[in-house]
């Protein structure tokens, strides 16, 4: 089952990669030095404004991205560069068997771009990837 | 496994959507439609009579009573003055002696999602219980709070209907005249009464304390003032018609509070607060503690606070916990204070966590100029000089005493 659903997944990633348009905000990306890439989708869809929400974040191979790696550490913080400061909240991140990692804590609250970053590693190196959000609907 | 494959799914809904943009940023007007209404009030789960009416007479009854005080003179109304907005026109309030912060409104409060200036309580209900045992305030202590309802049978009847019978609190073996645990001060007398009590018996008093927070949390539920002009032109305007609920330079400030201001992006929401704690870089006064580091101390007090909304004493420690869970303390935490809310905000004056600005022309001027120095931590990056005109500012002033509900005169 979760089998099939990686392959679905992984059909709809390359069929929407390199289509996006330049106003739309990735949710999927490489890591700087390139080893993992990493898809996250948030809980709610649309990250609530000054309410708490999850994310579920997987983290791939870089050079394939077909293959889902299960053993490595995943951080995850937030901050508005602008303001120069982070959330009021700190995350906590758990993985599943599955190796599927749940954040649950994040809170965005003020409105505004803040730059969502992920850290992944494998015990000696720390590869990061971050995104800039849009936050929010009021 | 169902709640894994709900991830999955949802996951999965999102990559399928080829990575849907976030819309943009709302325009002015969802931006204005964003702070109203105020919608209904927040139950508190940590509270189970919260919405009780019974629990709010009682609170009531408390609320003004002078007789929970060291000396028979300190009510909780001492300071939130019902003629003053629920606050205290001076920057401190007099009570047994001087507070150390000023006195923040109780109107609205059952909106926060912290209390205090520092957010070391997370309910209502337990921040009603500091200033009784605080002895620049009510100078109380537990043991006399229950000892002084058993006198009352009027109280004790009025408890009873709400929480069950009222405890029998007479024996002076078990139940000395006074006593709380002050755990930093183990010399301190109130603190040897209590540590003569059993555990059994100190959960007593402790149930009995927390319920009179409890009843007076319910009385400060229903101090509300969400009618104001400015919600009477956000509908009128919603509803696509004309409004006069506002006149031509409020508008501008309100323009100016949503837009090029930037008020909004801490004022923010119905209440006007996004209900965080920032560091806006006020220079220090001669009557408030300079080394006052505000919510980097709040937390932690929050979560050694025993009646917390994840102790025995919530009704809900589960919903408590949810809130406390993620909280944490670093070093930009120096030196904030909770945003208040701005909704009748003119009749609250003085402002800040000091009192130190007397008018609202002052917190504009503040904010236009921001140019002063904090003497504990750092002035946020967010906070900028303005540059708005003299008519401008006047504009913004102009809105905010529009956020005033007509009840409050």
């Amino acid at each position: 089952m979760k089998t099939s659903i990686l392959y679905f997944l992984f059909a709809s990633l390359v069929a929407c990669t390199g289509e996006a348009e330049p106003s739309e905000e990735p949710r999927s990306g490489l890591t700087d030095g390139g080893s993992y890439y990493i898809y996250w989708g948030s809980i709610p869809q649309t990250i609530p404004f000054n309410d708490l929400f999850e994310l579920s974040v997987m983290v791939h191979d870089g050079a394939d991205k077909t293959k889902m790696l299960t053993d490595r550490e995943l951080y995850v913080d937030a901050s508005m560069p602008a303001h120069d400061h982070g959330m009021e909240t700190e995350p906590n991140v758990t993985k599943s068997e599955s190796g599927m990692y749940t954040v649950d804590g994040m809170l965005f609250h003020m409105a505004g771009e803040w730059e969502l970053t992920f850290a992944v590693s494998d015990g000696t190196e720390v590869e990061t990837a971050s995104f800039a959000v849009s936050c929010c609907d009021q | 496994m169902t709640s894994e494959f709900l991830r999955w799914a949802t996951l999965a809904s999102l990559l399928i959507a080829c990575e849907e943009p976030i819309p943009e940023p709302d325009d002015t007007w969802n931006k204005i439609q964003s702070l109203s209404p105020m919608g209904e009030l927040p139950d508190d789960p940590t509270n189970a009579v919260f919405l009780d009416p019974a629990a709010a007479a009682l609170g009531e009854q408390l609320f003004f009573d002078t007789r929970l005080s060291a000396d028979g003179t300190v009510s909780c109304a001492t300071c939130h003055q019902p003629e003053h907005g629920f606050a205290d026109p001076n920057p401190l309030s007099e009570t047994l002696g001087t507070t150390d912060r000023h006195t923040p409104s109780v109107i609205n409060a059952a909106w926060n999602r912290w209390f205090f200036w520092d957010g070391r309580a997370d309910s209502l209900w337990a921040q009603a219980l500091q200033p009784i045992e605080h002895p620049a305030e009510h100078g109380f202590s537990r043991l006399e709070v229950v000892h002084k309802l058993s006198e009352d049978t009027e109280l004790t009847s009025s408890y009873a209907e709400i929480f069950g019978e009222y405890p029998d609190f007479s024996d002076p073996l078990r139940f000395p005249a006074q006593g709380m645990p002050v755990f930093d001060e183990p010399d301190n007398p109130l603190h040897q009464a209590w540590m003569t009590m059993n555990e059994t018996d100190q959960q007593r008093v402790n149930r009995t304390f927390v319920n009179v927070g409890k009843a007076l949390a319910a009385f400060e539920g229903t101090v509300t003032g969400v009618n104001s002009p400015f919600d009477r032109y956000v509908q009128e305007r919603s509803q696509g018609q004309s409004s006069d609920a506002l006149n031509a330079e409020s508008i501008e400030g309100l323009e100016l509070f949503v837009g090029r201001a930037g008020c909004i992006q801490c004022h923010s929401g119905p209440t006007l607060s996004d209900l965080q704690f920032h560091n806006i870089g006020l220079a220090p006064v001669f009557w408030a503690d300079p080394t006052d580091v505000g919510r980097y101390e709040g937390v932690t007090a929050l979560l050694e606070n025993p009646f917390n909304g994840t102790g025995d004493y919530s009704d809900d420690p589960e919903a408590g916990a949810k809130k406390l869970s993620y909280l944490y303390v670093d070093a930009e935490k120096l030196g904030q204070f909770k945003t208040p809310t701005l909704r009748n905000i003119d009749r609250t004056a003085p402002y800040m966590h000091t009192g130190q600005l007397a008018t609202l022309e002052e917190v504009v001027r503040f904010y236009n100029d921001a140019n002063q120095v904090p003497s504990v931590g750092h002035r946020e990056e967010i906070v900028v000089p303005l540059n708005l005109t003299e008519q401008e500012q006047a504009a913004l002033v102009s809105f905010l005493k529009s956020l005033t509900d007509p009840a409050y005169p």
